[in-house]
């Protein structure tokens, strides 16, 4: 089966002020369909740059990005908008939302591009902001949400479309430990159902949310840890022995 | 602390070139516009000044029943210089089928006070006619042709042998009838019956602060007639100059009204760019207010900054506004021996600044004292308004392509700004359509027949309408430049939700279709009104006035919403243009 | 656990299954769990040392215990929770295991890291797993994201070395 995301020796290279600044330098990375896989690494280490490639939103300086065994690095900007609406979602750390329109019509924003019924997709973003514990919240304004809602928001409104990969930019960054447990509960339950992501997150406890851990440093792959799902704990205190 | 200020203001000037370049033309057409006022009205100050001392002017020139009447005046002490009363008779001057009524004047030779001054050609002779220079320029009839004068139901062919002016005649038709000079026994021949004809005494006094005076003082020594054909009818140098210089009003009236429209819209202008502004730099604003800087002191720096640009503005207006005037009084120059001169009267820069700048300042202060007053504002202008209203709902029920609906939605989060800008634009198109109306009452003149309203009017009512096009649509382009900047994060979000370059483009487009439809239909009965208006005030009646034809009037929406579309295109474009992963960085 | 013990009695006398009962309850599955061994030799030294003193339970058959908190045993749990705890102290093994292998070339450090790495991040995973569960009481949520936040230290400290042990390989 072929994979839903590829990369392959991947670079970017940034120029700024005359002098190169090497983003990413030769990343190979395959997705495979149902996986949920993190990107982890300090600031810098080139993740968000590696996320933007993967989804098109940034070309690469070289090397190929495959998705859904179409290759996309090389398609126009109108073409990757509508391969985008179809087949990708996004959650990003700040500023999810088109501010200028309600909840429930942020998330209707990617059926209706993509080409569905108006009431139809009226009905399927009620539908999952209600899944989402928002049913209330439908008909609010962004900024009348707190951060937590809107994220979860925009996790909804990844998720409209039932894309082949969701992608998240530091999707916890900016919330309050209950609100990011939250946030990374949604996207589990979507990786539970079939729904292939990819996270980027400089936090180690957010990305060991995923099935598969890709730590980079200095525009590399430095390592992959592979996880187990529902192993065990006892015994986390230690107490000391009698003496 | 003041200098603090000062520095605050001045730092952002700098950055922000286009926001002040347009401030700076916005008010600098309004300060011209006022100086053009007053200075076209002093620019023919001088040049009648000369051409009185040229002729020898009268300081009162008396008319008179009667020979005897008309040298009595003559004899009333203060005269220090006097002539042979000059006798005049109606007539008709034909051409073709117009017939245009003149006064034909018997030119005693020598003539003392108030003398003809020749500017081309010659004196009539015996057998000859010389016109008067507007009257000639505005009929066409060139030196060395023949005219037919017609008196009495008698007709004579005379020559043409010259044309002058006289500092008591204003231009024609402004003044009718024209006048004409032939010799006095030729005047005799054209309208033999004597009783026909008035006299007029030319005198000069010892005094010329006096002449009303003098005039109270004849009037008063002569025996009160029943008969209105006996009375004796005077006209002061005062007089005069005052109706020569007449000429500049219907200008003065247009240019008031610019003035006007270029405050509203100056002031209008001024208010978008600085709330912008505010909004862009509210984080810098907040770390001042951090700093113990009040909302009051936050409008002052932009205040300072507007006062700065306003002063720039007044100069430069000024020296725009003086060089243009005498261009613009050029009609006057038809009755004088020299052209309207420079007067760059410094009173007429101190009461356009005294205008302009206040309105300026508190344009910007009011704006950035709303933006800052509290951080809700901040939050909304952020770009995080409640979207909920009647409109909202309407457009989330029309059945508009997904991208107009949320440009649609965009612009209607925004409230005051898409209402101020759509005010400019209507406003430009109301001047527009003065201009059409202006020159299709010019058109529907017959042919020939010189209308009141001087040939330069509607010249310089598309000159300032250019004017205000370019600040509109400057505008236009600036304020969808801000807006991109304000929601370059929002459009990163659209394009990752997969909106395609070309839908981001509709997205802006389709707020700003929707302000310019609105405002260019509005633009057409504002306009109609202000013109009719404007006629009202200028003449007393709409009677005259006639409104443009609907097929140009239909235009100008078309040509505004086109003008609107195609500049805010631009910024679109530049938006759509702009790659995401830098979109959802920028700060 | 002496002065966990100290401390539970304050608050009356009790046998020592009733002093296990109670640590139990307030932490639950996260303490390994205590045998009845442990928890008499505890007390038997605590007795030695004068701080409590037993009795048996009336009318009990098995030798039941009931202990008592002596004067001296007030003094020194008074003294225990006047004293701050001493910051933890490392106490691992992995830095020294990689030296140790590295220098007698028995296995790439990075290997060890990998594996190491994949260890820590495992046990996140597992510790928010358990976080999520329902039905935590507010200490055991405590406690948990203390080792998280261990675990994301720790990590970071791995980061380090293989930083350190890059540069020493390049220089």
């Amino acid at each position: 089966m072929t994979p839903v995301l590829e990369a392959r020796s991947l670079a970017k290279t940034y120029e700024s002020r005359g002098t190169k600044v090497s983003g990413l330098r030769t990343v190979d990375l395959v997705v495979e369909r149902g996986e949920f896989v993190a990107v982890m690494g300090p600031s810098g280490c080139g993740k968000s740059t590696l996320l933007n490639l993967l989804a098109g939103l940034d070309r690469p300086s070289a090397g190929e990005v495959w998705l859904a065994g179409q290759r996309i690095d090389t398609l126009s900007e109108t073409a990757l908008a509508r391969l985008r609406r179809r087949k990708v979602g996004f959650v990003f750390q700040f500023f999810n939302l088109v501010p200028s329109l309600t909840a429930a019509e942020n998330v209707e924003l990617p059926l209706l591009l993509s080409g569905q019924r108006r009431r139809k997709a009226r009905r399927s973003a009620r539908e999952l902001l209600g899944e989402l514990g928002l049913a209330d919240q439908h008909a609010a304004a962004p900024a009348h949400l707190s951060g937590g809602q809107q994220q979860r928001v925009a996790v909804a409104r990844a998720l409209a479309n039932r894309p082949d990969i969701v992608l998240a930019d530091e999707p916890t960054g900016n919330l309050d430990s209950v609100a990011a447990r939250q946030v990374l509960g949604l996207l589990r339950r979507a990786r539970d159902q079939g729904q292939t992501l990819l996270l980027v997150s400089h936090d180690a406890s957010v990305a060991a949310a995923a099935d598969r851990v890709i730590t980079m440093r200095d525009g590399l792959i430095a390592s992959e840890s592979q996880l187990d799902v529902g192993r065990q704990v006892s015994g986390i205190l230690a107490i000391d022995e009698p003496t | 602390m003041t200098r603090l200020l000062f520095r605050l203001a001045f730092a952002g000037m700098r950055t922000r070139l286009v926001a002040c370049v347009l401030t700076l033309a916005v008010a600098g057409g309004a300060v011209s516009t006022i100086v053009l006022t007053l200075e076209v009205g002093a620019s023919g100050q001088d040049p009648w000044r000369q051409t009185f001392d040229a002729a020898n002017g009268a300081h009162v020139l008396a008319f008179a029943p009667s020979r005897s009447d008309a040298r009595a005046v003559a004899r009333i002490p203060g005269v220090t210089e006097h002539g042979e009363p000059t006798p005049v008779a109606t007539a008709t001057l034909r051409r073709d089928s117009d017939d245009d009524p003149v006064q034909l004047a018997g030119l005693v030779s020598p003539t003392v006070v108030n003398q003809p001054i020749v500017t081309e050609g010659a004196e009539p002779g015996p057998t000859g006619i010389m016109l008067e220079r507007s009257l000639a320029d505005a009929l066409g009839i060139d030196v060395g042709t023949t005219v037919e004068i017609v008196a009495n139901g008698r007709s004579t062919d005379l020559p043409v042998l010259g044309t002058a002016v006289l500092p008591s005649q204003s231009r024609y038709p402004r003044s009718t009838p024209g006048l004409a000079w032939v010799a006095p026994a030729m005047l005799e021949r054209i309208e033999p019956d004597r009783s026909r004809w008035r006299w007029i005494e030319a005198v000069r006094l010892d005094d010329p602060t006096q002449a009303a005076a003098f005039t109270q003082q004849v009037a008063a020594e002569r025996s009160p007639s029943a008969d209105p054909a006996e009375a004796l009818f005077f006209v002061t140098w005062q007089d005069q100059r005052d109706e020569a210089l007449r000429e500049a009003q219907p200008i003065q009236l247009i240019l008031t009204m610019f003035t006007l429209l270029l405050l509203v819209v100056g002031f209008t202008v001024v208010g978008i760019l600085v709330g912008a502004r505010v909004t862009d730099q509210r984080r810098e604003i907040a770390v001042l207010k951090a700093a113990g800087l009040t909302p009051r002191q936050i409008g002052v720096v932009f205040a300072i900054e507007s006062l700065a640009l306003g002063a720039g503005a007044a100069i430069l207006g000024f020296g725009l506004g003086v060089l243009l005037a005498p261009q613009l009084a050029e009609p006057t120059a038809g009755t004088m021996v020299v052209a309207p001169t420079v007067v760059a009267n410094p009173w007429h820069l101190l009461v356009a600044a005294g205008v302009v700048i206040p309105i300026l300042s508190v344009s910007a202060f009011a704006a950035a004292r709303r933006s800052t007053r509290s951080t809700r504002q901040a939050l909304t202008d952020a770009g995080a308004a409640p979207p909920s209203n009647r409109l909202t709902r309407l457009v989330g029920r029309s059945h508009l392509p997904v991208s107009a609906e949320v440009g649609l939605k965009q612009l209607l989060a925004r409230g005051r700004r898409p209402l101020l800008l759509g005010g400019a634009i209507a406003l430009t198109g109301a001047s527009v359509v003065v201009a059409l109306s202006l020159q299709a009452t010019l058109d529907a003149q017959p042919s020939g027949q010189a209308s009141d309203i001087p040939d330069e009017l509607p010249l310089l009512v598309y000159s300032l309408d250019a004017v205000l096009l370019v600040i509109t649509t400057t505008t236009v382009v600036a304020v969808a430049y801000i807006m991109v900047r304000e929601r370059v994060r929002d459009f990163g979000v659209l394009k990752a939700v997969g909106l395609t370059p070309r839908q981001l483009t509709t997205v802006l487009l389709s707020g700003y279709a929707v302000i310019a439809a609105a405002a260019s239909l509005l633009s057409v009965p504002a306009g109609v009104g202000l013109y009719l208006a404007l006629a009202e005030m200028a003449s007393g009646t709409t009677e005259d006035a006639v409104v443009a034809p609907w097929r140009s009037l239909a235009l100008v929406p078309v040509a505004t919403l086109l003008v609107v579309m195609a500049a805010s295109s631009i910024p679109a474009r530049a938006a759509a243009r702009i790659p995401v992963a830098d979109a959802l960085r920028y700060e | 656990m002496r002065h966990l013990f100290l401390a539970l009695l304050s608050g009356g006398d009790a046998h020592g299954y009733e002093l296990k009962q109670a640590l139990e309850g307030e932490f639950g599955t996260l303490l390994p769990s205590l045998n009845a061994g442990q928890i008499y030799t505890t007390l038997a030294r605590l007795e030695r040392d004068g701080l409590v003193v037993s009795r048996p339970v009336a009318g009990d058959g098995r030798g039941k215990r009931e202990y008592q908190l002596t004067v001296e045993g007030r003094a020194a749990l008074a003294g225990w929770i006047e004293k701050p705890v001493s910051g933890r102290r490392l106490k691992d093994e992995f830095l020294m295991k990689v030296v140790v292998v590295a220098s007698a070339g028995l296995a790439k450090p990075k290997h060890l890291i990998d594996g190491q790495r994949r260890e820590y991040l495992q046990s996140l995973r597992d510790l928010n797993d358990l976080l999520d569960a329902n039905g935590k009481g507010p200490t055991a949520e405590l406690l948990l994201e203390g080792a998280i936040l261990h675990l994301k230290a720790d990590l970071s400290w791995l980061d380090l070395i293989e930083q350190r042990l890059e540069l020493v390989e390049a220089s």
